[in-house]
């Protein structure tokens, strides 16, 4: 397949769109606007004057990104059903001490005649509401 | 500056197995995206508002759109990177709207962004006016110059994001480009010379 050769006013056109940096242009026509400015002088004086202004745009950089908002942006990313199973899991295990605890502690002192039903459904019903951590 | 004019038109899709594996809550994925996309989707939103609070604010609106979108995304229909600009540009546009709205005078306030710390004082200077002068481009004539020079899309993906042709895009690209001469030769004739 043969290839268009670049037309100067062509080049001017991509100069003004895209300005002098030859990889912002559009790459099927990337290869005969460089092979026309190679060939040109006076195309190179007006990529100079491009470049003029690429080079005072480049000027204004916003800052980076904060570690802050970083954080902020994944603090929302989606937590995956592993991710979800292990934080399960590990509350799973934190009820289970809690609960150890709470039995110990309420049935230490205590002989088995001695709990009564009230103390069996509180603890029932802490257990139950583990059910749907 | 990375060719995202070849890559894009090889078809390739850089994102397509981060977008997946972020919609199955993959925290690697998910914080590989923000870092590929993070600074520039901010850069974008900082030149379009000139007003840092509010484009940190679109880019985490950005993201929260990306995780929400990322389980049911179909690779094949647009680049994801062209989803994430659009609705960037979209919600700087909705932002510059309401600005219009309330307070007419808000139009081309200079930007308040402050030069870094390493930034010398004539590189300040240089980088307040451009950024003044970008501030009074038309709005689309903006947005075609952050995605194609900033943010360095490619202009069939540039026009993508615009939801406009290549022509189109380039003529608003043309006629930002000359804008910003006239301005910086009116504010800052030391500056530019005779371009």
């Amino acid at each position: 397949m043969t290839r268009e050769p670049m037309r100067p006013e062509r080049f001017t056109a991509l100069l003004d769109a895209y300005g002098a940096d030859a990889r912002r242009w559009p790459v099927e026509e990337r290869k005969a606007a460089l092979e026309y400015l190679m060939a040109n002088p006076d195309a190179r004086r007006l990529r100079q004057e491009a470049a003029e202004l690429d080079r005072l745009l480049d000027a204004a950089r916003p800052a980076p990104p904060t570690a802050g908002l970083r954080e902020r942006v994944l603090a929302e990313a989606p937590v995956s059903r592993g991710s979800g199973e292990r934080r399960f899991v590990a509350g799973a295990l934190a009820a289970s001490l809690l609960l150890g605890f709470v039995v110990g502690a309420t049935l230490q002192p205590q002989t088995p005649a001695e709990v009564d039903e009230a103390d069996f459904l509180r603890l029932a019903q802490l257990d139950g509401s583990y059910q749907d951590f | 500056m990375a060719d995202r004019n070849a890559r894009h038109a090889a078809g390739e899709d850089p994102d397509t197995e981060l977008v997946r594996l972020a919609g199955e809550g993959d925290a690697h994925a998910c914080a590989a995206l923000v870092d590929r996309h993070l600074p520039r989707i901010l850069g974008m939103a900082v030149r379009m508002l000139g007003n840092r609070a509010e484009a940190e604010d679109v880019a985490q609106e950005v993201f929260l759109r990306t995780w929400r979108h990322a389980p049911d995304w179909k690779p094949g229909r647009a680049r994801f990177s062209t989803w994430m600009y659009r609705v960037a540009m979209n919600l700087c546009h909705d932002r510059l709207r309401r600005r219009r709205e309330v307070d007419l005078s808000e139009i081309g306030d200079p930007p308040d962004e402050a030069p870094s710390p390493g930034q010398g004082l004539q590189d300040a200077r240089v980088a307040e006016r451009v950024e003044r002068a970008l501030a009074q481009l038309p709005e689309r004539q903006r947005q075609a110059i952050v995605l194609c020079h900033y943010e360095e899309l490619g202009n069939i993906e540039a026009a993508a994001v615009m939801e406009i042709g290549v022509e189109a895009l380039e003529s608003l690209l043309s006629r930002g480009r000359r804008k910003l001469r006239e301005l910086l030769r009116e504010d800052a004739p030391d500056l530019i010379g005779d371009v």
